[in-house]
C-alpha cells in the first residue's frame, strides 16, 4: 500500500494503482469541475486521449488521473476552474 | 544501439508484430510508445494488481509477443514512455520523453502502428461522471481490480461490448444490460460471414455465454438516448431504433444505474501520419478518416507504412498480420531479404490476412455509424467536452457559415482543447454533414499541427539530435 | 454604389464594415471563409512597440529575420508609428459598436501594455537608444528597474536586467474582431461569400466591370483588394503589379492557465509571449519567407520554447497545446498598401498590413473608405499608395 493526499486528506491505496484507479477505488469519481461551466467530470476515455480526468499533482494542473500512477505522499488536488501553475510559487 | 532504420510508432499487436518481422530479417528497428509497458490497449502488459486479481483474464497473445521481442533485444530498441509529438519533411521525427527532453531521429523507413480509440457520439448527458468508454472500464475492472460502479449498462455497437460486459460479470459487477444499437437478426448473419475465422467465433461466443449463464439481457436495436444525474450519473433512457438507428422515443425507458459504458466502435488514430503528409480518406467502413494505402501497406508517402488499427480498424488479429507483413516489406525494400523471399514469406500472411477479412467486413457493415445518432444532442448537449462547447452554439456558427474544422474552432472554440478535437470532431463532421445536406468529406477532416499530442514546453526546447546518428 | 471586396481578413471585414456603415451595397468574396488566415496573428496592438522593432522578438525592418543587436535600433519612419497609434484609438469605439451591432465582444484588452525585458547590457543599450528616439514624441513610456519588473510581472525570470513599458500597447482577440467586423457589416446589409475565390476581373474601358469567380459572376462599380498574402495574384488578373509576398510567423500555445497569470505582453530578444483573455499564453512568432507554405516545421518550435522559459521560467512546465502558422501579408517597406492606383480608377487596394494588420486595420480601413467614397482623409494617404514603389527600388526578400 502506498499513502497519497487527496485534496489534504490521506488515503492508503494499492501500489502500482492509477491515480484515476484509486479515486475511483474511494468513491471519489468527481475529478475535477471545468472552468466554464464548473461542471463535474471523471475518467472517461481511460486511455490518454480525452484528458477529461485531470487533476493537480504535487502542484501540477492538467495531470492525467488515468495516466498516472501513484507515489508515497503524492498530492492530489482535484482540480476547479483554470488551475494555476502551483509548482512556480 | 547505432541508429535505426525503421522506426515503428506504436507498441500494440501492429507494432510489435511489425519489429519482430522485421528484426528477424536484421532490420534495426525503433519502437516508440507511450506505454510504460509494449501491448497497446487491448494486449496491455498485465499489472502485478491484474495478475494477482484477475489471472484468467489475462490475453497471453501479449506475453507471447513481449517474449518474442525480447529475445531480439540486440536488434529492437525499446523507447517506453515516449511520445512522438511532431515530424518535419515528411521523416524528421521528434520523439519527446518526459524529463529528458526531444531527440529527432531521421529513420529510413517507419511503420505507423498508431491503434485506435472509442467513438461517442455527444448526446445529453455523456459528460457526467459516470459515463464512461467500455475500455475504460475494463481497465478499472480488469487491469486494476477496481469497480467501475454498482450497476453497469454496456452500450453502443461492435465486439468490445460484449468482451467488456462479459469481463465486468465475472468480476463480479451487476451488468444490468447489455444494449446494441444493431439488429439481432443482423448479427445472425455474422457466423455464415465469418465462419473461416472460426477461432474468433468461438472467442465471441465464450463472452455471449458468460453473459447468458450471468442472466445478463442482451437487447438489439437500441440505443441510449440519454443520461441524468445531478453531479453523476444516476439515469439512463434507452429507446428502440430503426435500420438508421433513429430512435423511437414514445417507446423511451428508463434504468437506473451508476455507470454507463457506452461506445460505438472504434476510429483510428492518424494525426501523425497526416502530420508525415500520409493522405487520407473517409471509408466508413474503416471507422471514419483512414490512411490511404496500397497492397504492400505503404501510405502516400515513400517510406511510411501503416498497419492495424491506426491505418483502418480491423482488429487485433489483422493488426498483427499487417504488422508482420509491413515489417517484412521494410525488410525487402532495406535489401535484408531479396524478392524470391519476400514473395515465399508474404503468401502465407496473405493467406491469413484473406481468412479473417470476411469476418472484418460483417462487423463492420453491423457497426457502421448510422445517421440516427447524430441527432441525439439537445440545444445544451456539450459537443466539445474540452472548451464545453454546446449545440446551440455550433449550431449557430453552422448557420453563420462554419462548415469545416478550422471555420468552427475559430468561431466556437470547438476543438481547441487538451484532446485536440480527437472526441469532439468525428462526431461533429458528421453532426455538420447531415445538417448541411452534404458529404462529410466535404466538412473535412482536422488538419493536425505539432505538438500532436500536448507536451510540456521543457520537452519542446530541450531537443537534440540523435547523436547515435552521429556514431554510425 | 455596389462595391466587391476581395479577402475577408481584418482589412476586408473592416472595409466591409465601414463602407456598410456609410450606406454602400458591399459584397465580401473570400476563397475559403473569413478570417482563416488572420489566425496567424496573436492579436498584439502593440503601435509603438511595432514601430520600433519590438514585435515578433526584436527585429530588423526590412531584413530578414532577428535583429543584430550591435547595428542598434532600426526604427520605421516616425509617419509609421503615427499612423499605428492613431488606428489603435479607434479600438474603444469598435469595440462598443460591434457588441452594440453584432453582441461580440472584441477582447480589446485595456492595461495590459507591452514590456520590452531587457537581459543584458548590449540591450539595455538598445533599449536607450529607442528610449532617445522617442523623448521627443508623445509616447507614453517607462523604464522599469529589474525589481520593478519582478513587481509587476512576478514570473519573470531573475536574469532579466529591467525593461521598458509602453502602457498603450495592449492586445485584441484577432478572430473575433475579423468576425465581429463581418456579422456588424452583415448586420448592416454586407454580403459575405464563402469559399469563392476570384478566378478573373472583367474590364471595360480600362475600369473593372466585375469578377468571375468559382461561384458565378458579381458585377461591381468598385473592385477593393483586400486578399492579404494572396493580394498580388489578384492585382495580376487586373493587369497590376504588386509587391506583396507572404511572411510565415508560427506560434505556440500553451494550456490555458488561470487569468492575470501574466499581467503584460512581453517583448524579449527571443520572442513574444502574452496570455489570451480565455487564459492561455500564446509565444510567437517566427519571421520566414517561405511561400505559401503553412507547415509548422518542428526544429522552429524548439526556438520559440527555449525563449519562452528563458523569460518565463515557470513556463517550462506548462503544456503545449497547439501550434499553427499563419502568413503575413509583407510589403518592402513595411507599410500598408491602400487606395487608388494610377491604372485603373474604380480599383482600390487595402492590403499588405504585414506585421501590423491587427492594430493598423481600423485606421487603414477609414483610410480606404475616404478614397472610395470621396470623404476628407483621416490621415496624409501618401504614405500608402502603390505608386511609391514605382519611385524606387523594390527589393523583395527570396
Amino acid at each position: 500500500m502506498v499513502s497519497i493526499f487527496i485534496d489534504g486528506q490521506k488515503f492508503d491505496v494499492p501500489a502500482g494503482i492509477t491515480l484515476a484507479g484509486a479515486l475511483y477505488m474511494l468513491g471519489k469519481r468527481i475529478m475535477r469541475h471545468t472552468p466554464r461551466d464548473q461542471n463535474p467530470r471523471s475518467i472517461f476515455c481511460g486511455m490518454g486521449v480525452c484528458y477529461d480526468c485531470v487533476v493537480v499533482v504535487d502542484g501540477q494542473a492538467n495531470i492525467r488521473a488515468c495516466q498516472t500512477e501513484v507515489r508515497p505522499d503524492m498530492r492530489v488536488v482535484t482540480q476547479r476552474g483554470e488551475p494555476k501553475l502551483e509548482h512556480s510559487f | 544501439m547505432s541508429k535505426p532504420e525503421l522506426l515503428i510508432v506504436g507498441g500494440g499487436p501492429a507494432g510489435m508484430s511489425a519489429a519482430i518481422e522485421a528484426a528477424s530479417h536484421g532490420v534495426r528497428c525503433c519502437i516508440v510508445d507511450e506505454g510504460r509497458e509494449l501491448g497497446g490497449q487491448i494486449y496491455r502488459d498485465a499489472h502485478a494488481i491484474e495478475r494477482e486479481a484477475s489471472p484468467d483474464l489475462i490475453n497471453p497473445r501479449g506475453d507471447e509477443l513481449r517474449k518474442q521481442l525480447a529475445a531480439l533485444t540486440n536488434l529492437i530498441e525499446v523507447r517506453s514512455d515516449s511520445m512522438i509529438w511532431g515530424i518535419s519533411d515528411g521523416n524528421k521525427v521528434a520523439v519527446g520523453k518526459e524529463a529528458s527532453g526531444t531527440e529527432f531521429i531521421t529513420p529510413a523507413a517507419m511503420i505507423m502502428a498508431t491503434g485506435a480509440y472509442e467513438y461517442i457520439p455527444p448526446f445529453p448527458g455523456w459528460t457526467l461522471p459516470g459515463v464512461m468508454t467500455p475500455g475504460s472500464a475494463q481497465i478499472l475492472a480488469k487491469n486494476l481490480n477496481v469497480m467501475p460502479g454498482n450497476r453497469i449498462v454496456v452500450a453502443g455497437t461492435g465486439p468490445l461490448l460484449y468482451v467488456v460486459a462479459s469481463q465486468l460479470v465475472q468480476k463480479g459487477i451487476n451488468v444490468v444490460a447489455v444494449l446494441e444499437a444493431t439488429q439481432r437478426r443482423d448479427w445472425l448473419k455474422v457466423p455464415f460471414a465469418g465462419w473461416q475465422a472460426w477461432e474468433l467465433l468461438k472467442e465471441g461466443f465464450g463472452y455471449l455465454r458468460v453473459l447468458r449463464r450471468a442472466g445478463v439481457p442482451v437487447y438489439y436495436g437500441r440505443i441510449v438516448t440519454h443520461a441524468e444525474g445531478d453531479a453523476e450519473l444516476s439515469h439512463i433512457y434507452h429507446a428502440p431504433v430503426d435500420k438508421n438507428w433513429f430512435p423511437d422515443r414514445d417507446k423511451e425507458e428508463c434504468l437506473e444505474v451508476d455507470t454507463l459504458c457506452i461506445g460505438y466502435g472504434l476510429q483510428s488514430r492518424n494525426y501523425l501520419a497526416q502530420l508525415a503528409g500520409c493522405k487520407i480518406e473517409f471509408d466508413e467502413l474503416g471507422g471514419g478518416w483512414v490512411l490511404q494505402r496500397d497492397k504492400r501497406l505503404r501510405t502516400s508517402q515513400p517510406n511510411i507504412y501503416a498497419a492495424g488499427d491506426g491505418a483502418g480498424v480491423a482488429g487485433s488479429k489483422i493488426a498483427e498480420l499487417e504488422g508482420r507483413l509491413a515489417g517484412l516489406d521494410v525488410a525487402a525494400s532495406l535489401g535484408h531479404i531479396d524478392a524470391e523471399k519476400l514473395q515465399q514469406k508474404n503468401k502465407p500472411l496473405q493467406r491469413e490476412l484473406e481468412r479473417f477479412s470476411s469476418l472484418k467486413n460483417t462487423f463492420a457493415r453491423l457497426t457502421r455509424i448510422r445517421p440516427g445518432l447524430t441527432e441525439l444532442v439537445d440545444t445544451d448537449t456539450i459537443v466539445c467536452r474540452c472548451e464545453e462547447v454546446r449545440w446551440k452554439e455550433a449550431k449557430e456558427a453552422i448557420e453563420h457559415g462554419g462548415h469545416d474544422f478550422r471555420t468552427l474552432k475559430v468561431m466556437t472554440r470547438l476543438g481547441m482543447g487538451m484532446c485536440q478535437a480527437r472526441f469532439c470532431w468525428p462526431p461533429m463532421a458528421r453532426i455538420v454533414a447531415q445538417y448541411k445536406g452534404c458529404d462529410i468529406s466535404e466538412v473535412g477532416p482536422v488538419r493536425p499541427r505539432p505538438p500532436i499530442r500536448p507536451v510540456r514546453l521543457d520537452v519542446i526546447a530541450e531537443a537534440q539530435s540523435n547523436q547515435t546518428q552521429e556514431t554510425e | 454604389m455596389n462595391i466587391v471586396v476581395v479577402g475577408g481578413g481584418v482589412f476586408g471585414c473592416l472595409v466591409s464594415y465601414v463602407l456598410a456603415r456609410r450606406g454602400c451595397q458591399v459584397t465580401l468574396l473570400d476563397k475559403d471563409y473569413p478570417g482563416s488566415a488572420t489566425s496567424a496573428s496573436a492579436g498584439g496592438l502593440w503601435a509603438v512597440g511595432e514601430s520600433i522593432g519590438l514585435g515578433c522578438g526584436v527585429i530588423f525592418h526590412g531584413k530578414e529575420g532577428k535583429a543584430n543587436i550591435d547595428a542598434g535600433p532600426q526604427p520605421l519612419p516616425r509617419e509609421f508609428m503615427e499612423f499605428l497609434m492613431e488606428s489603435n484609438r479607434y479600438f474603444p469605439a469598435l469595440t462598443q459598436e460591434f457588441e452594440r451591432h453584432s453582441g461580440i465582444h472584441i477582447e480589446a484588452e485595456k492595461g495590459t501594455g507591452l514590456l520590452y525585458v531587457i537581459y543584458n547590457d548590449k540591450e539595455q543599450q538598445y533599449a536607450s537608444s529607442l528610449l532617445d528616439w522617442l523623448s521627443n514624441s508623445d509616447v507614453d513610456v517607462e523604464e522599469w528597474s529589474s525589481q520593478q519588473v519582478c513587481q509587476r510581472e512576478p514570473l519573470m525570470t531573475a536574469e532579466q536586467q529591467g525593461g521598458v513599458y509602453f502602457p498603450g500597447d495592449n492586445q485584441v482577440n484577432p478572430m473575433l474582431l475579423a468576425n465581429a467586423a463581418r456579422q456588424s457589416a452583415t448586420a448592416l446589409g454586407a454580403v459575405f461569400k464563402n469559399n469563392t475565390a476570384v478566378t478573373g476581373i472583367r474590364m471595360n474601358n480600362g475600369s473593372v466591370t466585375g469578377v468571375d469567380t468559382t461561384h458565378g459572376h458579381f458585377e461591381c462599380d468598385v473592385l477593393v483588394n483586400a486578399a492579404g498574402s494572396w493580394s498580388g495574384q489578384l492585382a495580376k488578373l487586373a493587369g497590376l503589379d504588386l509587391p506583396i509576398f507572404p511572411v510565415r510567423g508560427q506560434i505556440l500555445c500553451t494550456e490555458a492557465m488561470r487569468k492575470q497569470t501574466l499581467n503584460f505582453n512581453l517583448s524579449t530578444s527571443d520572442c513574444y509571449i502574452l496570455q489570451k483573455a480565455h487564459g492561455e499564453i500564446l509565444i510567437g512568432s517566427t519571421t520566414e519567407f517561405c511561400g505559401y507554405d503553412v507547415e509548422v516545421p518542428v526544429e522552429n518550435l524548439v526556438g520559440l520554447a527555449n525563449g519562452a522559459r528563458r523569460a518565463l521560467p515557470m513556463l517550462s512546465q506548462s503544456i503545449v497545446k497547439r501550434s499553427w502558422s499563419g502568413l503575413r501579408p509583407g510589403t518592402p517597406d513595411e507599410f500598408p498598401i491602400l487606395g487608388p492606383v494610377t491604372e485603373i480608377p474604380n480599383y482600390f487596394n487595402a492590403t499588405g498590413g504585414f506585421r501590423t494588420g491587427i492594430v493598423g486595420a481600423p485606421l487603414s480601413a477609414e483610410i480606404v473608405a475616404a478614397h472610395i467614397l470621396g470623404l476628407e482623409q483621416p490621415f496624409d494617404p501618401e504614405h500608402f499608395l502603390a505608386s511609391r514603389f514605382t519611385k524606387g527600388d523594390i527589393h523583395l526578400p527570396q
